[in-house]
């Protein structure tokens, strides 16, 4: 049982934390853009701007990542992984920093 | 009479199914063959329909017709006519995943925007119900101003229907949709976008909720910073073991049946020349190619279904990580680990590599990898030399040994990956950006002519030159002869006698500062053959009889082999010890070269590949024994 309360004062603590680190990103997001990198799994995003060689730019906009966009972020744990045009997108964590987009929080 | 011909090229995204469509149009009469000047492959197939021959050329996948991006210059320089040894097009289909409808109709436009014959292909409608779809194709047909054909090319569903349309594309209004002028790329993308979304809002009804997958969760898991590279650890190791226990059986069962075989030519043809050359010459090169047969083709049915499944894409995204500072990217990383079995297979397995700089690098060091040819060597050596003693009653010093020689292979490989592209093949570490397709079951017809396609260009191409090479190894043996019929000499002095004799003497002098004689010399020329071969070939010169006990006795020979006038050990164990070093790093295998030849562009330019790849292995390899040779006397193993 002690196991079990332990379990749940951890899970609590670390929801607690996201709501954090939630908040603050919200206040952040006064400032209007950020990069893919700094979103939040579950929200969707309006990209702005990429920052990128040529050759990637031309790349990301073929996949459906072009200026104008509407993309989800599905998971980012590891790199990005993006809800594009109804497919999936997986970006490294150097990719993702290069993209600016609007978030709009889920 | 020449029936007239209609060229078609098939256009399309990565894993959209346009190879099954492919497959599907064409059935078996299909060639795989090179672009020239590149290695970007190009795989034509034809049909007969209506009395018109109608070529289909398989164009590389592609996201869109830029010119930007090296790999795809080869679809761009084909839609505008300008591709070298590629006849003009006549009818272009352009294949579409319905279930990514919206992000495949921006090459779909494209191409339709250069006002030529388009056939379009709606592929996989099947799943549309799946992903909560429904396409209006009526609608899709008046929005693109071409002809739109619904199939499911995995069932062959609507197949036909596209070869009808493709014989009537000549006569049909051309699309009216054109490029959005002379605007910066950010905007032409934005607008053709723009259009598609109109389209898309036009045609497509979509359930709502269904933004998000059930894959996705398997994602979570598959693309997890830790459990992602485990998982795909795990698969790998599963998979080499099913390979390992299914292809070799079937190897042993291919060479009993050649050995059936030359048995009873041995039994019907009179000793002699003949003889020799039909059983050891002809038989015996055959044998050398198809033992590579079930390897290549189990290899193959394996990334085929891993790439077909969709998991290959989610393997090379975890294992980028690891490859990326080496130059190399997430899916060199299963040629490399195929390297441990043969070489042969894993240069051919480098194909699912796009790019061509780190496809050319991962070939260029796959054969350092320790394949299994090499392990009778080094048994038959460390068992010789090295003393087989047990540390703390669980590891042995042989083991250690062997240990030893992969991992000397291994850091290799990579160390020389790192070094190629950072020189040679240097060039502009491109973003991680890969398509995660929907999970799919494979299909086993598919799968198979995959297969099939790769065993025939393996003995096609690499096989016959493999196959004259084992003749020609097998005459240097034989001739000149020494003895005469009615006065035969041993084998060993035949093979002292022979044009392989001389070879490994005029060696002498470059194996003589490694400690090595002439007889080291003859068995390495003819483990050009195989490497294995090193160890029948030192068999027949120390008079071993061939059969299983041939390792230990051999052995023995080796250890107590005196110089004739001094006494003195032939070999000593720091020379043994150089001799390994030089077995890890030498690429003696004409196997290997013949498929770098042919993997790396063929002709010319495949040659001059080949030739570098052999020479800086062999000049590593001779490097690495003198100093291991030197290292190990300075140390008192003399």
């Amino acid at each position: 049982m002690n196991l079990l309360r332990l379990w749940k004062s951890w899970r609590a603590t670390k929801a607690a934390r996201v709501t954090q680190e939630r908040v603050m990103l919200d206040a952040a997001l006064c400032a209007p853009s950020c990069t893919l990198a700094a979103c939040f799994a579950g929200d969707r995003a309006t990209v702005r701007q990429l920052q990128c060689t040529k050759a990637d730019a031309m790349r990301l906009r073929s996949l459906g990542v072009y200026e104008g966009a509407k993309v989800g972020i599905v998971d980012r744990r590891n790199g990005v992984l993006l809800d594009v045009c109804g497919s999936r997108l997986a970006l490294d964590a150097t990719m993702a920093g290069a993209i600016v987009v609007d978030p709009t929080p889920a | 009479m020449t029936r007239p011909t209609l060229r078609v090229a098939l256009i399309g995204n990565p894993n959209c199914g346009k190879s099954t469509l492919f497959n599907a149009l064409t059935g078996r009469r299909q060639k795989v063959a090179n672009f020239p000047g590149v290695t970007v492959e190009r795989v034509e197939g034809s049909y007969a329909h209506e009395g018109t021959t109608v070529s289909v050329l398989d164009l590389p996948g592609t996201y869109s017709l830029s010119p930007d991006a090296p790999d795809e210059v080869i679809t761009y320089d084909v839609v505008h006519d300008r591709a070298d040894g590629v006849a003009p097009v006549d009818v272009f289909v352009v294949v579409l995943d319905a279930e990514n409808l919206e992000r495949n109709l921006y090459l779909a436009t494209e191409v339709l925007e250069l006002g030529r014959p388009t056939v379009v292909v709606l592929n996989r409608v099947d799943r549309l119900p799946l992903a909560g779809m429904k396409v209006d194709v009526v609608e899709l047909i008046h929005a693109l101003g071409a002809i739109v054909v619904p199939t499911v090319a995995t069932t062959q569903e609507g197949v036909e229907r596209v070869r009808h349309c493709i014989a009537r594309a000549l006569d049909v209004p051309k699309s009216q949709l054109r490029d959005p002028g002379a605007v910066p790329e950010e905007y032409r993308a934005e607008r053709r976008y723009e259009w598609i979304a109109a389209v898309m809002a036009r045609t497509v009804t979509r359930e709502a909720g269904t933004r998000t997958r059930p894959s996705d969760r398997v994602d979570a898991v598959l693309l997890h910073r830790l459990w992602g590279p485990l998982i795909f650890v795990a698969v790998m190791a599963i998979a080499f073991q099913a390979l390992f226990l299914v292809a070799t059986p079937l190897a042993a069962v291919l060479q009993s049946g050649l050995g059936a075989l030359s048995d009873v030519l041995r039994g019907l043809l009179p000793a002699g020349d003949f003889q020799s050359l039909l059983i050891d010459g002809v038989l015996g090169g055959v044998g050398s190619v198809i033992v590579f047969v079930p390897q290549i083709a189990l290899l193959f049915l394996f990334i085929g279904a891993l790439e077909d499944s969709g998991y290959l894409s989610r393997a090379a995204f975890v294992m980028d990580r690891f490859m990326r500072p080496l130059g190399l990217q997430g899916k060199s990383f299963i040629p490399l680990l195929s390297g441990y079995a043969c070489a042969v297979p894993a240069i051919m397995a480098t194909r699912t590599i796009p790019q061509t700089k780190e496809r050319l690098a991962t070939i260029m060091v796959v054969p350092l990898m320790s394949c299994s040819a090499r392990l009778p060597v080094y048994a038959l050596l460390i068992s010789a030399f090295v003393p087989a003693v047990t540390i703390g009653h669980v590891i042995t010093l042989q083991g250690l040994a062997l240990l030893a020689m992969y991992l000397l292979g291994t850091v290799a490989a990579l160390a020389a990956a790192a070094v190629f592209r950072r020189t040679l093949l240097r060039s502009d570490t491109r973003a991680l950006i890969i398509e995660m397709p929907a999970y799919a079951k494979p299909t086993m017809r598919v799968l198979l002519t995959t297969v099939w396609q790769r065993v025939a260009v393996f003995l096609q191409r690499a096989g016959t030159v493999i196959f004259a090479i084992s003749v020609l190894l097998w005459a240097m043996g034989h001739y000149p002869q020494a003895g005469t019929p009615s006065a035969p000499v041993s084998e060993e002095a035949q093979l002292e006698q022979s044009a392989l004799g001389q070879v490994g003497h005029a060696v002498e002098p470059l194996v003589r500062p490694l400690g090595l004689d002439w007889k080291i010399g003859v068995a390495m020329v003819a483990s050009f053959a195989a490497r294995e071969v090193f160890v029948s070939t030192m068999a027949t010169m120390y008079g071993v009889p061939q059969h299983e006990t041939v390792h230990t006795e051999l052995a023995a020979r080796l250890r107590d082999a005196r110089a004739p006038g001094t006494g003195r050990p032939t070999y000593t164990r720091a020379a043994a010890f150089g001799l390994l070093a030089f077995y890890v790093f030498a690429l003696m295998c004409t196997s290997t070269i013949a498929v770098t030849v042919r993997e790396t562009g063929g002709g010319w330019q495949g040659a001059r590949w080949a030739t570098l790849q052999f020479s800086y292995m062999l000049v590593l390899a001779w490097g690495s024994a003198f100093v291991v040779y030197r290292i190990a006397l300075a140390l008192g193993a003399g």
